[in-house]
């Protein structure tokens, strides 16, 4: 019962790592689609278990209620085929180049990781820092916190998201318009 | 009660492996629209970070970030969506290799 939700943690990074390496590594767009699902619903899980409810309701609504079926959509309006991975070896030397880029990259930020925790270690009385979910309930996470923020603080920024928003929609109709006569 | 706990580091390397796995995803794939789904992986996993940590300095900045994120992320799909449709359009695929327009 002690690390349940270590053990939850374990449970949701390994179902998203696998979930993600299958949007990457699957010849079909609607597959991948279809993991992209799982993985946003398993981050959702991840935010709730770190504290942030309203961030999980947020992410199933807006990514898997919105995007992902607006992805599924644009799939379906256009037929994909599968993609063919057999000519990747032709292109040996630019994955070459970029698997040494992300080894580079994997190292490096590894580095700052294990950096940054010394540190850590050391100011704080002997153990790492952790994310201390039920402790400070009070203070972050609830909808009525976030709410208060989003209308006093980040009032402004509200607005223009808003804007964006409503920019967005207006110009996916332009562009997706159908402009046959400009064309030809 | 039982207040459980998880290191920050173990957020960090998740977020990093996502991280990499989207850069992985951009670089090699060839379909425009899987690309994009890359693209959502990764800032979905710059997402996890900010709300780690939110979490762990107790401060809801992170949180709030992460709304705004979210908020520019579907505007970003429908727009970007809207351009494949258009792309698919003109050049009746969606294969980066094979659209070269404007190969110099």
């Amino acid at each position: 019962m002690e690390n349940i939700k270590e053990i939850l943690f374990f449970l949701f990074a390994f179902i998203m790592t696998g979930s993600s390496v299958g949007v990457i590594m699957h010849k079909n767009p609607v597959k991948s689609a279809l993991f992209l699902v799982v993985f946003f619903v398993s981050l959702a899980s991840m935010f709730g278990l770190l504290g942030s409810e309203f961030l999980a309701v947020l992410q199933v609504l807006v990514y898997v209620g919105a995007i992902m079926v607006l992805f599924l959509f644009v799939i379906m309006l256009i037929a994909v085929r599968d993609e063919n991975f057999e000519n990747i070896g032709s292109r040996f030397g630019k994955t070459m180049v970029v698997s040494l880029l992300i080894t580079a990259f994997l190292i490096q930020m590894t580095a700052l990781v294990s950096v940054h925790f010394k540190n850590k270690i050391d100011t704080s009385a002997g153990y790492e820092r952790t994310i201390d979910a039920s402790a400070n309930i009070k203070i972050t996470g609830h909808a009525e916190n976030i709410s208060f923020q989003l209308f006093e603080k980040y009032l402004l920024p509200f607005e223009v998201i808003s804007l964006v928003l409503l920019v967005g929609v207006i110009g996916a109709v332009v562009i997706a318009k159908k402009n046959r006569r400009k064309l030809e | 009660m039982i207040i459980s706990e998880i290191p920050m580091s173990y957020v960090l390397i998740l977020t990093l492996l996502i991280f990499s796995i989207g850069i992985v995803g951009v670089l090699t794939r060839k379909n425009i629209i899987v690309i994009f789904m890359s693209v959502e992986l990764m800032l979905n996993s710059v997402n996890l970070l900010f709300v780690g940590y939110a979490r762990m300095w107790k401060n809801l900045e992170g949180e709030m970030a992460v709304f705004f994120v979210m908020a520019v992320a579907a505007a970003e799909a429908a727009v970007g969506l809207a351009l494949v449709i258009s792309i698919f359009r003109t050049f009746h695929t969606v294969d980066i290799t094979k659209i070269r327009e404007m190969k110099g």
